[in-house]
């Protein structure tokens, strides 16, 4: 390394700070509350459905941004769009609305404190600020929603909950990917809803809960009304959210989920 | 903390110590839709490494009809990660189904 200093933990050896690199750092936070909107889905070539859910919005400016969540309420991070910086974020709590604590991570110029410890490269650029909050990852989680025993047939997984213990530390889950189960209720085939009328749907979840001492992946049975064509019902159950795997009883089953577990205490 | 380094805010509270481990992201990764492809992690010091996926995408898939969304599947293995898309259509309970890929942003690094 041609400058600057490297930095070990003082258990495992490992790398943690060194002149090579400029780490991500949280540029934005903030707390979002959810509440039923209308929301597009997905467009088929027949036209365009749509769901009403409790769902909130968060918008930031950001280069390369690692987007999380903290807080009690199960949460789904289920679309991410951006224009050049210009980021938007879609938050799903299948519970009702509430509210969800948020974090951006990006690349950036560290700002220049006053006290502390700062290290630069060899070209006189400051990558690291002891003072700024770093992404911390304390965990990553690439796993799969098990498959219901009914199989291909109707029906959900059950609901469920995988817990991640971190004692002490307020967990934040960032990048997350959230699969969606959709299950036991029959769309109407060919037809067109009702307004005012809606007709609903059973399907599960995949959600995040990040608190002090723990990360929760939560499987979330919900009811859904929607609006708009849907072209028929052959199709009703399938993890459309997440990861296409190969098993058994879905030949085109999706249900990996994930998610970075990063350490938010004091952020 | 045995020995090395502590950072407190003004209020007292500790924002970084030496015991915690700093993810060293290493790098981010587009995937177009359909794309399947796969990283062996440079700068690769003893961490443990990790992955994850943020997906594209202004609306929330679901299953219309014989279309299926689907992102890529991520694993991680050793210092290897890896990607694959699924793009073709398969027959499903007689029918034929389509996966649309989806395309997003990977995140790399050790930690």
């Amino acid at each position: 390394m041609p400058a600057g200093v490297q930095v070990y933990t003082s258990d495992t050896n490992v790398v943690q700070i060194d002149g090579t690199y400029s780490n991500l750092q949280m540029t934005a936070k903030g707390t979002v509350y959810s509440g039923f909107q209308t929301v597009a889905a997905n467009t088929n070539p027949n036209g365009t459905y749509y769901y009403n859910i409790p769902v909130a919005y968060v918008s930031f400016n950001a280069v390369s941004p690692v987007f999380a969540v903290s807080g009690g309420t199960s949460a789904a991070v289920v679309a991410t769009s951006n224009s050049g910086n210009s980021w938007t974020v879609t938050i799903w709590t299948p519970n009702g609305p509430a509210g969800v604590d948020w974090f951006v991570f990006d690349r950036a110029t560290p700002a220049d404190s006053k006290s502390g410890m700062q290290v630069f490269n060899d070209a006189q650029q400051l990558v690291f600020d002891a003072q700024m909050k770093y992404l911390k990852v304390v965990g990553n989680v690439l796993d799969l929603v098990p498959v219901h025993s009914n199989g291909a047939v109707n029906g959900l997984t059950s609901p469920f909950t995988y817990g991640y213990g971190f004692p002490g530390k307020r967990i934040a889950i960032g990048a997350m990917l959230t699969p969606i189960n959709w299950g036991t209720t029959k769309w109407p085939s060919g037809q067109n809803t009702v307004p005012g009328n809606p007709n609903c749907r059973g399907l599960g979840l995949g959600c995040w809960r990040g608190v002090v001492g723990a990360a929760y992946f939560d499987f979330i049975h919900t009811i859904v009304a929607y609006q708009g064509y849907f072209d028929g019902g052959a199709v009703n159950q399938a993890f459309a959210n997440s990861a296409a795997v190969d098993d058994q009883s879905f030949p085109f089953g999706v249900r990996q989920f994930g998610g970075l577990l990063l350490d938010v205490t004091n952020y | 903390m045995f020995a090395g380094l502590q950072v407190f805010d003004d209020s007292e509270n500790i924002l970084f110590d030496l015991t915690d481990r700093v993810g060293r992201v290493l790098g981010l990764v587009r995937i177009n839709a359909g794309e399947s492809g796969a990283i062996v992690l440079p700068n690769y010091d003893s961490g443990q490494p990790f992955a994850s996926f943020q997906r594209d995408g202004s609306i929330i898939s679901g299953v219309v009809g014989q279309f299926v969304p689907a992102v890529p599947v991520i694993y991680v293995s050793g210092i290897a990660i890896t990607w694959v898309s699924k793009t073709q259509y398969t027959t499903w309970l007689g029918n034929s189904i389509y996966v649309q890929p989806v395309g997003g942003w990977l995140t790399y690094g050790v930690y």
